[in-house]
């Protein structure tokens, strides 16, 4: 197993490789730069002054040379410095990447709470109301779009009812004085809003995936058999066919966790929680091509580490698949 | 050679109807026969005669949509009136079961040392340890080498041969009264084939289990089976030793069955097709004789309207009115 996991990081190293190519050529190819920028804002800046920006971010040096030294300074953990901040690209990120985890984790926690309970059940009472209750459940969430029950639940549990905060992921006077348990109560009491929002909308895939497994190995020979030993209902259901039934259903769990981050975007801004996903639309907008660059090469490695996470869950629960 | 012997399991009167859009069909239709202690039971017929509805009708594995009516008499009792927690005891423990395909009749999750476990466990309150002993005494019983390696497998690292073993070591574990195997042989190899039918014979006379042995496979038949019934659309056609059926066959379709078999005697010969297909359950014509439409010559006057099946000499039966008159090699040329 251990092996197994090395062998797959070895792999994992020449795709990074790649992966920093593609991201740091195709942020290169955006228009703009800081230089640029200058120039709009003080049409009359001298070539000394533009020249000294573009010594400033590397922009004087040829292409492969930036991406050679791009990429030492990443592998440093220093993703260059912002050109519309001027600050640190990582330490710009790394709250905003926590916030967006956060959620994230928040929403599958949330989504698996409703999704697994929900999924199982309408399996076993096939046909029955509850089933078709959660089928129109099951409608109702895949035709809803995100923004619109973000913006109703915003607006009935945040304004109406005034049960939850409207914006932020943290109270800021708590983030400056609080205790590490209270700090976690406010993130957790912000998140809540937009983390049902993602999670309840992200339901629909794990209730259809879980309800057709079961109702599929219900039918299987090896229940027949469990049946054919004596074995009680409840234990069959519970062991032989959940078993079989969570199977697939674990191994695409690493890429709900990469998910996460792609699916931000819209919460993030109607929440106006501060995240990366929102962030990330707005680097793209102000041509901020560093914070760019680190958060696509950081959402690529996510993307890689959630097929592995997915490939060791494979193994690691399903005997069928050899690792060597 | 039947009178001599314990009727372990009495059957009577047994119909199997599924639920098809609404209205009940009858898939087995009016079965009886006695199984006797320790003998091998053959049933035979063509795909979708309602051998495996039968199975699983007598082991109470049918869902709760099905319709079984008639009795099932086993130890005083009338299986088919027992509440489910009554019927749950007796699969597993008198009743064992085997399949027809070893490759999915394991769960694919669990190793095969777990599984036989499994039926100890539900039936019998051996400690973990005796437990353990047993699923070795049982892979043992069937004939697998390498026990020790062999229970801490995966269904998926055993052959299709060794899984079917597995399989049997379930049926076996609790020394059942019954043993039905539906096929049990039809997905193997050849080889492997005549291995397992002679592990199951073997068993069968070593621990007398009374043992249902289901197949379309006459040349299995002839070789392990004191008794035959061969079904037709849902009912028993003829029933009767190895030798009434192979020596004396009295009604059309077991001729026609017979001749069908590839041997070496007929080599050269084209083999014998029986006309037509079993007629699905809905299309089944259930008044008069449900061969007729696949025979012909057959002399109309002398049919009674829905042929009985009768005991023409002892122990033999056959549901066909004009058996006497009837001749196949003629039947070809009309
Ligand atoms: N669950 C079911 N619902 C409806 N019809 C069924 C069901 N199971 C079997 N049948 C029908 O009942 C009839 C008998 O089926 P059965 O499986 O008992 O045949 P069989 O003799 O075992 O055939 P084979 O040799 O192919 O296994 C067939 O016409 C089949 O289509
Ligand atoms: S009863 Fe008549 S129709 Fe039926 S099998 Fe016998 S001869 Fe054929
Ligand atoms: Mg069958």
């Amino acid at each position: 197993m251990y092996k197994f996991i090395l062998r797959r990081l070895i792999i994992i190293l020449p795709a990074l490789f790649l992966v920093s190519i593609v991201v740091f050529f195709t942020s290169e190819a955006l228009p703009g730069d800081p230089s640029m920028q200058e120039l709009m804002n003080r049409p009359d800046a001298t070539i000394e002054e533009i020249m000294k920006i573009q010594e400033r971010y590397n922009l004087d040096k040829p292409p492969l040379e930036r991406y050679t030294l791009w990429l030492k300074g990443t592998l440093k953990g220093d993703l260059g410095k912002s050109y519309t901040f001027r600050t640190d690209v990582a330490n710009l990120i790394k709250e905003k990447m926590f916030n967006t985890f956060f959620l994230g984790m928040t929403s599958l926690v949330i989504m698996f709470s409703i999704g697994i309970p929900l999924g199982v059940f309408s399996a076993k009472y096939e046909g029955s109301l509850f089933d078709r209750t959660v089928l129109g459940y099951n409608f109702f969430t895949l035709s809803v779009p995100s923004f619109v029950l973000g913006i109703l639940m915003l607006y009935y549990f945040g304004y109406t009812l005034g049960w939850f905060p409207t914006s932020g992921s943290i109270n800021p006077s708590v983030y400056d004085s609080g205790t590490q348990i209270q700090k976690l109560g406010s993130r957790i009491y912000h998140v809540i809003l937009p983390a049902f929002t993602a999670g309840i909308l992200s339901t629909t895939t794990i209730i259809q995936y879980l309800r057709n497994e079961i109702i599929k190995n219900k039918g299987k020979d090896y229940v027949k058999t469990a049946r054919a030993k004596g074995q009680t209902e409840n234990i069959i259901y519970n062991t032989h066919i959940l078993r079989n039934s969570f199977l697939p259903i674990s191994s695409v769990l690493g890429f709900y966790i990469t998910g996460i981050f792609a699916g931000s975007v819209i919460t993030e801004t109607i929440f106006s929680y501060p995240g990366i996903g929102k962030f990330f639309l707005d680097a793209i907008n102000l041509r901020d091509t560093p914070i760019v660059t680190g958060l696509v090469l950081f959402m690529s490695i996510l993307t890689l580490m959630g097929s592995l996470i997915s490939d060791i869950l494979i193994v690691s629960v399903d005997p069928r698949v050899r690792i060597d | 050679m039947s009178k001599d012997r314990n009727v372990k399991v009495s059957i009577e009167n047994l119909s199997t109807a599924f639920e098809i859009m609404g209205s009940h069909y009858k898939a087995v239709d009016d079965v009886t026969f006695d199984l006797y202690d320790g003998e091998m039971f053959a049933i035979v017929g063509e795909s979708g005669c309602g051998k495996s509805a039968l199975a699983l009708s007598i082991m109470g594995l049918h869902d709760d949509s099905v319709k079984i009516e008639g009795s099932i008499n086993y130890k005083e009792k009338d299986l088919n009136k027992m509440n489910k927690e009554e019927r749950r005891k007796i699969r597993g423990f008198d009743f064992g079961m085997i399949f027809q395909e070893p490759l999915t009749a394991l769960n694919p999750l669990v190793r095969v040392g777990e599984q036989i476990k499994e039926v100890l466990s539900i039936h019998t309150s051996l400690s973990d340890s005796e437990k353990n002993n047993k699923v070795l005494d049982l892979l043992d019983e069937v004939g697998i080498p390498n026990k020790e390696v062999v229970v801490k497998k995966y269904p998926h690292e055993l052959s299709g041969g060794m899984r079917q073993r597995i399989v049997i070591a379930i049926a076996l574990a609790c020394d059942p009264d019954v043993i039905i195997a539906d096929e049990p042989t039809t997905a193997l190899d050849v080889t492997i084939q005549a291995q397992i039918l002679k592990l199951i014979d073997n068993l069968r006379i070593k621990q007398n289990t009374s043992t249902i042995l289901i197949t379309h496979d006459l040349g299995v038949v002839a070789e392990v089976a004191d008794r035959v019934a061969v079904m037709y659309a849902g009912q028993i056609v003829e029933m009767g030793t190895i030798d009434d059926i192979f020596d004396n066959p009295m009604h059309p379709y077991t001729i026609s069955l017979l001749r069908s078999i590839p041997n070496s005697d007929n080599n050269n010969k084209k083999l014998y097709v029986i006309d037509g297909i079993v007629p699905s359950l809905q299309n089944i014509d259930r008044t008069g004789c449900r061969f007729s439409e696949r025979i012909k010559g057959h002399d109309d006057s002398i049919h009674e309207e829905n042929p009985q099946l009768r005991e023409v000499e002892e122990g033999h039966f056959v549901r066909c009115t004009c058996y006497k008159e009837f001749d196949i090699e003629k039947s070809q040329e009309v």
